[in-house]
């Protein structure tokens, strides 16, 4: 646990390091990113030291710093990138596979596919599955971090799932444009 | 019975449904087969997403096309030479020392003699004209970094392109011209690079200045080799003088001329005649060897009937059925024979051994022979420097070509039917390919990956049975480096084993060969697909 003056243990912020890396990988899509990323939100975290309550668990409030700041990032990034493609949660042309592509056992090569497929999703959809599948959070939280309904959150997820599903498949057929 | 939508079930198996919505659908479920079935998909799936997030999370970037290809062909091209050098010391001693264990019969060591041994001989003697193998060498390595750098196939083309015209420069070729099957260098005639010559018929009467390599039914020398000659034909014959060394295999080798360097020949019969010398050392893997004439260092033989009329400077050291020495021999070291009986063994009265006899039976000391080998130091001492090899080529190849260590043999024995087929089919295409004079530069590559392949089988195997021994699975260096010295310790101690090292041995190269078959397929697929 932490002493009075000193914040948390080593241990405590190596293993919040990580867990905020993770979740800033799988968000903003690259490593070098979520190195930043991982370096900005401890700058933060020391800033609010204050008034973080000691008696807390140090990993999921410096977690919380962390979905914040991707989330901003990503706000920021979409409105500054004018070329960006705009994101379309549209129907998909292609008839959607059953749930099977995801939930055989992973090899390496699949691995590198899902990763591959997940960082070329969109940006809400890939955001709505981080948090619900890597984070946990129920969809009452997504839907604050999104601003939207539960129901809202449920049709994001659904389609989110397909999209990832299909692309994976698409990279397994041998290319994504 | 409706059954409930895709949506619906998506947010029941996120455990999100309202309670009276929920209540419905898990009413539902007990009765509908489908539905449950669906659900139990998607609560996989979902739980299958979230282990494979936690690892893209936290996996350490791959490297991937992090190596600069100019980086990697110094260290190859500086460990190369490195291994030149030493060889080539190594032989240029009048003698060997006895502990270091050289077995000059040893394919691997042959081989590695005659990819490197004649390269630096050209640079030592200061000729200018570049070593054959060398080009190989530099358009298979150009090759790779063609795969391996591709951001577009108009530059893998044309560097490939340029890896094949590199090759060319420093070898004339010829082949036999329209309506006959006979190539001839002429009395007069001199080729200023290294000849490859492929034929039905290959006579020598002129000038090589760099090495003979040639391919034919029946090659024979009568003029002048300045290099060395490297023979793959039926019958050679040498009534010239060749400057450098012979390398060869054939069913006859005929020595009648003067070989200045070694002779190293792989036959059915060999025959050093009366006239003929070779200043050096003769290693014969054949049937019949028989020495008439004046070999000026070490005969080393390993066959079924030996006979030495001539003269031996060195020691002879013969591995035969049977041996016989004339009154006229003479053996200015040693004589070592390794015999079935002393009997096998016929000396003449005449003939005259300066060194020491020993002649070792095996049915006496058969066994112990065995064991003996085991004692000897030089054993550890070589099997550390294969395993050290072993690691180094490890380390390399994941370095530079991480994808062709991820396959994993799904099917054991599919991969071992397609590595058997490799085996077996690809010398033959190889010959087939060769002998249709456009397939041979083709063929000559294909040929050079296939031996590759036969030792790097030896390198994925063993990094699959550490992986599986370690139950890890190898994503940073150093795990696999632990789960490669792990399989490659199991593989040297299984090897030594009478009958099982065998059987093992076979296993490793069959298996091995369908993972690199299947590895570069993989290869191919990524630089064909995702970019």
């Amino acid at each position: 646990m932490s002493t009075e003056n000193e914040g948390p243990e080593p241990a405590v912020i190596d293993e919040a390091r990580r867990r905020v890396f993770g979740l800033c990988r799988l968000l903003l899509g690259s490593v070098e990113e979520a190195e930043d990323a991982t370096n900005e939100v401890f700058v933060r975290a020391q800033r609010s030291l204050d008034s973080y309550d000691r008696s807390a668990p140090f990993v999921p409030w410096a977690l919380a710093i962390a979905r914040n700041h991707c989330l901003d990032t990503l706000r920021r990034r979409r409105i500054e990138n004018r070329l960006f493609v705009p994101e379309t949660d549209d129907e998909a042309p292609y008839a959607s596979p059953a749930p099977s592509p995801l939930g055989e056992l992973m090899g390496k090569e699949e691995r590198a596919r899902v990763r591959e497929a997940l960082d070329s999703l969109p940006e809400r959809s890939r955001i709505a599955l981080v948090l619900r599948y890597f984070e946990e959070s129920d969809y009452a939280a997504i839907g604050l971090a999104l601003g939207l309904t539960s129901q809202g959150v449920g049709t994001l997820l659904f389609r989110a799932k397909r999209q990832l599903r299909e692309r994976v498949a698409l990279l397994e057929s041998g290319g994504l444009a | 019975m409706t059954c409930f939508d895709e949506l619906t079930l998506s947010i029941y198996g996120d455990g999100e449904l309202p309670p009276g919505e929920a209540q419905l659908v898990h009413s539902h479920l007990a009765l509908c087969e489908s539905c449950r079935a669906r659900v139990a998909a998607l609560r996989t799936e979902s739980l299958s997403l979230g282990a494979t997030l936690r690892e893209v999370a936290y996996e350490l970037p791959a490297r991937e096309a992090a190596s600069p290809i100019w980086v990697f062909l110094a260290v190859a091209a500086a460990a190369l030479v490195g291994v030149a050098v030493s060889l080539d010391a190594l032989r240029q001693l009048a003698f060997v020392p006895e502990w270091l264990g050289l077995d000059p019969l040893d394919p691997v060591v042959t081989l590695a003699f005659l990819f490197l041994d004649s390269g630096l001989t050209r640079l030592q003697e200061g000729v200018p004209s570049m070593p054959p193998m060398l080009p190989i060498l530099v358009m298979v390595l150009l090759a790779f970094g063609a795969l391996r750098l591709v951001r577009g196939r108009a530059a893998a083309m044309a560097l490939l392109l340029a890896s094949l015209a590199t090759a060319a420069q420093a070898t004339e070729v010829r082949f036999p011209a329209k309506g006959s099957n006979t190539v001839v260098i002429g009395p007069g005639e001199t080729v200023d690079d290294t000849l490859l010559a492929a034929g039905d018929t290959i006579v020598i009467r002129g000038r090589i200045e760099g090495d003979l390599i040639a391919l034919g039914r029946e090659t024979r020398v009568e003029g002048e080799v300045a290099g060395s000659v490297h023979c793959l034909a039926k019958r050679l014959e040498i009534t010239g003088t060749v400057q450098g060394d012979v390398y060869t295999m054939n069913e006859t080798l005929s020595l009648r001329g003067r070989v200045k360097r070694s002779a190293h020949a792989m036959t059915q019969n060999t025959e050093l005649e009366a006239a003929a010398t070779v200043e050096r050392d003769l290693f014969a893997l054949a049937r019949e060897v028989r020495v008439a004439g004046n070999l000026g260092r070490r005969l080393s033989a390993s066959t079924q009937f030996a006979e030495i009329t001539g003269t031996v400077g060195g020691k002879a050291e013969v591995n035969a059925e049977r041996i016989h020495l004339s009154d006229s021999a003479r053996i200015a070291g040693d004589l070592r024979a390794n015999l079935p009986t002393k009997e096998s063994a016929s000396i003449g009265t005449g003939a005259r051994i300066e060194g020491q006899t020993h002649i070792d039976s095996h049915q006496v000391h058969g066994p112990r022979n065995e064991v003996r080998r085991f004692l000897d130091p030089s054993f550890y001492l070589w099997q550390s420097l294969w395993l050290a090899a072993a690691l180094l080529c490890g380390s390399l190849l994941r370095w530079f070509a991480p994808v062709l260590l991820e396959e994993r043999p799904t099917s054991l024995l599919h991969t071992a039917g397609v590595g058997f087929i490799a085996l077996v089919v690809t010398p033959v295409a190889v010959v087939l390919a060769g002998l249709t004079v456009v397939g041979l530069p083709s063929a000559l590559l294909v040929l050079g990956g296939w031996t590759a392949a036969l030792y790097l089988a030896g390198i994925l195997v063993s990094a699959w049975i550490g992986r599986r021994l370690l139950r890890r699975e190898t994503n940073d260096t150093q795990t696999f480096l632990l789960a490669l010295l792990v399989g490659q310790v199991v593989l040297r101690v299984v090897k030594p084993l009478p009958w099982l090292g065998s059987l093992a041995g076979f296993a490793v190269l069959v298996l091995g060969l369908g993972l690199a078959v299947a590895a570069g397929q993989a290869a191919l697929a990524r630089v064909r697909g995702l970019r």
